[in-house]
């Protein structure tokens, strides 16, 4: 059903965004609801991190208040008067909503806290971690993961107040711990990195927190979380480690580490004890030999144990890299077993649909170079190709998992964006095309700027791609949207595909599922296409066959006419009676009769060379009748000629034309006994040739059919005049002053025979 | 005799003009010439002839429609036409003979022979009559018809329906159209042969025919004994 909307133009444009946007945001809904996302939380009216802080003693939270009741700021009056009283403990609270409670799908049920110093937790007032031994001190700001035990139903969604009461520091003023709650992989939980410069390569590896501090210079560690590590690094050797809890659902098994993205040459460490290295750390590129681009690094079943454990690395990172790339993107583990799947999964998929996109790609090119040179196979077949380009990146990232030097990855990235920016900027040249929106330049570079934006505005590297596709999905399903209302029923399957495409690009899940979506809706377009076109054969063949039938048709009529006129010439009147005179002859005046005969003999020469052409030359045509007034005249013993004016001897007419006036004018003769003159004029204006025949004597009004003119003579004439000049010719015969005028007129000069 | 030829082609008519005084010689009294139509009805209706001899393809005009207008007049039609395949037709109207063209002295002069005779067994029937009637051309059926009574310039023609039509021609002109079917047993009268009865003298030496009607004709002393002797046989 072709979709026929009753509303103005510009209103069904303004419905159909609104319908998108309106999808868009559900699509980002259900993003959320997707099982497997941690859960989220959102800090309440206090911006995370910076929090009230709040003297207090040993007693619970609802009764620790200032003397006048109200809570500090680090930047009120009286925070550093109330910071130098000590010892002392301090509270902290914080508002952190809950957006939903833990589920059976989520990948762990446990919470953890990250905080930077020892303290207590309590969790809506009731204390959910180990208690602080009394009058401790904190030492140094290290980053801490406290194990929580919520009690249960304590995670429902909504509102929750925590509250930290931890010891006084004294050795610093700047009281603002960060926290954070992680709701933790199974086994990768955790804070983020930390990073120390090596200093000396062959120096002591810092596995514990002592030898993090034995080998810290005066720089001040920074934490690397995991978005913080895709920042520049310092130029040296250095290290990084991080701080893992192996939950007891991990289990006995062996486990692997990988690391998806690590850009650097590398020395692994788990507990202390190397599992790995790849490449060879340096201090400048000159000593560094680059490592993989990604690996993985078994843990020893023994190591990998319930607990808390150190994964620490000696990196350098001195080649060249992508600019805005960080050293790693996040790492995994995974059991022995979950890998091979999951590897399996993730490069099936990929590969079935770089497969899909090649197939798509190579089709419409041959489409377009043998079957028909329309630009939307081109630019389509473009957009596939710019697919495979970013598809086959992932295909060369799968096969190149044991050898690729992470120096050389960015040019598989560059092909991934290659493939996508093509893709993107091919696919809006192609709804333009596809749906005929005008002002195809206009479009393409609003494409162009567009998915330089997408590209030059994503910060992260790896979402560049998809954003660049998005971009060029989003102003493709904008063209749509504006032509939505002229597309033909075909083309609005292209429009529900790309609004496919595009929600699985909001949605981040199998964009290039939704990709394969608009190969099919294209294909489905294509088919249509091909479809109409086969119609069109069918009607244009039809319609051959029709005009072939037809032009048989008159030439059958031709021929008759051809037929009947050899007939009547010959017909046994016209013999007989000319026999008949030349017995007369032949008896009375032999001599005559010889004359008599070699006219009859001259006619019927001529007639026999002309008969079968459809133009000849006009005085051959006259001599034709000139020849048969001879033989009429010893017919009828009558003297008949046949003047003409304003003919020239150049000009082509059908044959017989002339003639058959000419028999009309001498069979219709009222019994004039005298000499009869024909006459035949031609004149010409500019717009057509005309020639005027006069039969002299001959009864006028009278109401004879044959007169009229549609006698088989004359029913000849016409039947020659159509064929020489079809539908420019007109033959009128009407009596004038005792005299009968036929008037034959031709709308172009006749053709001459070349 | 008065002989009407009409040819529109000149060489051939004079041709058949000519052909036509080498047969008839010295019996040929007036011979026009028309070369058409109107021409030829002005020259008929002023000296009608004896013997028309008609051109079927006169200006380019159909002939059958020419001829039948014509074969209702006294006088005999000798068609001369190159037009074969009307020949048959024109018999059955009261054509007297066909002569194809070109023009045979032979064959015109067996075509005059039938002027003065009885009709020939091998004739052609004739099968309808052509007569004029209210400004128009009738037929009557050959059929329909008991008996012809004649006088010197028209004839009764008597219908089995008892309806009595006049006919131009005279009986003899009759007699040599009609065939074997009719016999003139008077100078007055032709019957059909199946319908005499009996012939029976009367005083006076006259001869009488029964007919099967029940009305008796005076039979000829001329043509009795050939009558008789056709009966019996």
């Amino acid at each position: 059903m072709h979709p026929r909307f009753i509303l103005a133009p510009w209103l069904q444009r303004v419905a159909a965004l609104i319908v998108l946007l309106a999808v868009l945001s559900g699509a980002q809904q259900l993003r959320r609801m997707l099982p497997g996302g941690g859960l989220q939380f959102e800090a309440g009216d206090v911006q995370r991190g910076v929090i009230r802080v709040k003297p207090g003693d040993d007693s619970s939270w609802a009764t620790a208040t200032l003397a006048d009741g109200s809570w500090l700021t680090p930047d009120s009056a009286g925070f550093a008067a109330a910071m130098s009283q000590a010892p002392i403990t301090w509270w902290m609270r914080e508002t952190l909503t809950l957006d939903r409670a833990p589920r059976p799908t989520d990948r762990s049920q446990r919470l953890y806290l990250q905080i930077n110093q020892e303290a207590e937790v309590f969790w809506d007032g009731i204390r959910i971690s180990a208690e602080l031994p009394a009058g401790r001190y904190g030492t140094t700001p290290e980053s801490r993961l406290l194990e929580l035990t919520f009690p249960p139903e304590s995670l429902a969604a909504g509102p929750h107040h925590v509250a930290i009461r931890f010891p006084h520091q004294q050795r610093t003023r700047n009281l603002s711990p960060e926290i954070e709650l992680h709701a933790g992989d199974a086994f990768l939980v955790g804070p983020g990195w930390e990073v120390v410069p090596a200093g000396d390569p062959r120096g002591v590896a810092p596995d514990n927190e002592a030898g993090i501090s034995a080998a810290r210079p005066a720089h001040k560690a920074s934490f690397l979380t995991a978005a913080h590590a895709r920042e520049e690094v310092p130029g040296t050797a250095f290290w990084i480690r991080r701080q893992l809890i192996v939950t007891p659902q991990a289990g006995n098994d062996d486990a692997w580490v990988l690391f998806e993205s690590f850009k650097g040459a590398r020395e692994v460490r788990w507990a202390g004890r190397l599992i790995g290295t790849s490449g060879r750390v340096g201090t400048d590129r000159a000593t560094e030999v680059p490592g993989r681009a990604r690996m993985w690094h078994s843990i020893p079943a023994e190591l990998f144990q319930p607990g808390r454990h150190l994964i620490t690395m000696r990196v350098s990172s001195h080649h060249p890299r992508l600019a805005g790339e960080g050293l790693l993107d996040d790492f995994e583990i995974w059991r022995q077993k979950e890998v091979v799947s999951r590897v399996v999964r993730a490069v099936g998929a990929n590969h079935v649909q770089f497969g899909l996109a090649l197939v798509s790609a190579v089709l419409f090119l041959v489409l377009y170079g043998i079957v028909e040179r329309r630009s939307t196979y081109l630019a389509f077949s473009l957009c596939c190709w710019g697919a495979v380009l970013s598809l086959g990146a992932g295909v060369w990232w799968a096969h190149t998992f044991e050898t690729l030097l992470y120096p050389q990855e960015r040019w598989i990235v560059w092909l991934n964006w290659t493939g996508s920016a093509l893709g993107a900027a091919m696919l809006v040249n192609y709804t333009v095309l596809q749906l005929r929106a005008g002002a195809r330049w206009c479009w393409n570079l609003v494409g162009a700027l567009g998915i330089g934006l997408a590209f030059f505005g994503t910060t992260d590297p790896t979402a560049r791609s998809a954003a660049m596709f998005a971009a060029g999905a989003g102003l493709a399903a904008g063209v749509g949207v504006v032509r939505l209302p002229n597309a033909a029923r075909d083309a609005t399957w292209l429009i529900i595909g790309l609004g496919m495409l595009l929600i699985t690009l909001m949605l981040e899940a199998g964009e290039a599922w939704g990709m394969a979506g608009l190969i099919l809706s294209a294909a489905f377009v294509l088919g249509r296409e091909l479809r109409e076109q086969r119609l069109a054969r069918q009607a244009a063949t039809l319609r051959n066959a029709e005009l072939e039938t037809e032009r048989a048709r008159l030439e059958a009529l031709r021929a008759r006419a051809e037929a009947e006129l050899l007939k009547a010439s010959i017909q046994p009147h016209f013999i007989i009676n000319t026999l008949t005179a030349l017995m007369e002859w032949v008896e009375e005046d032999p001599a005559g009769g010889i004359r008599f005969i070699q006219a009859i003999e001259q006619h019927f020469d001529l007639l026999l060379r002309c008969a079968n052409q459809s133009l000849i030359p006009i005085t051959h045509e006259l001599s034709l009748c000139r020849a048969f007034l001879k033989i009429v005249g010893f017919r009828k013993l009558v003297d008949y000629t046949l003047a003409t004016d304003g003919i020239t001897p150049e000009e082509f007419v059908p044959p017989l034309l002339f003639h058959t006036l000419v028999e009309n004018g001498v069979t219709h003769q009222d019994g004039h006994r005298g000499p009869v003159e024909f006459r035949l004029l031609g004149d010409e204006s500019s717009e057509c040739r005309r020639y005027r025949f006069f039969a002299p004597y001959a009864p006028t009004g009278s109401a004879d059919p044959v007169r009229k003119g549609r006698g088989v003579g004359l029913g000849y004439a016409r039947a020659r005049l159509e064929e020489a000049y079809p539908g420019r010719w007109s033959l009128r015969s009407q009596g004038e002053n005792d005299c009968w005028v036929t008037t034959i007129e031709i709308t172009a000069a006749p053709r001459s025979l070349s | 005799m008065n002989v009407v030829i009409i040819e529109d082609e000149a060489a051939v008519a004079r041709r058949i003009a000519r052909l036509v005084q080498l047969v008839l010689g010295q019996r040929l009294q007036r011979l026009d010439l028309c070369t058409n139509l109107t021409e030829a009805r002005q020259v008929l209706a002023s000296r009608p002839p004896d013997l028309l001899l008609l051109d079927l393809n006169l200006n380019g005009r159909d002939g059958f429609d020419l001829l039948t207008p014509l074969l209702a007049e006294s006088f005999h039609v000798i068609v001369v036409s190159a037009y074969k395949d009307m020949a048959l037709r024109a018999f059955e109207y009261g054509m007297l003979d066909f002569v194809p063209k070109p023009v045979d002295l032979e064959r015109l002069r067996q075509a005059f022979g039938r002027l003065d005779r009885q009709a020939e067994a091998t004739r052609s029937p004739v099968r309808r009559l052509a007569l004029k009637h209210a400004g128009r051309t009738e037929f009557i059926a050959l059929d329909d018809v008991v008996s012809f009574h004649g006088a010197s310039d028209y004839s009764e023609i008597l219908l089995r329906s008892g309806r009595t039509m006049l006919c131009d021609k005279s009986l003899d002109t009759l007699a040599s159209l009609l065939g074997g079917e009719f016999r003139r047993i008077h100078r007055s009268h032709i019957v059909r042969r199946a319908d005499i009865v009996a012939l029976r003298s009367a005083e006076g030496s006259r001869y009488l025919a029964e007919l099967s009607d029940g009305r008796t004709l005076v039979v000829s002393r001329s043509r009795i004994k050939a009558i008789r002797e056709e009966l019996s046989s």
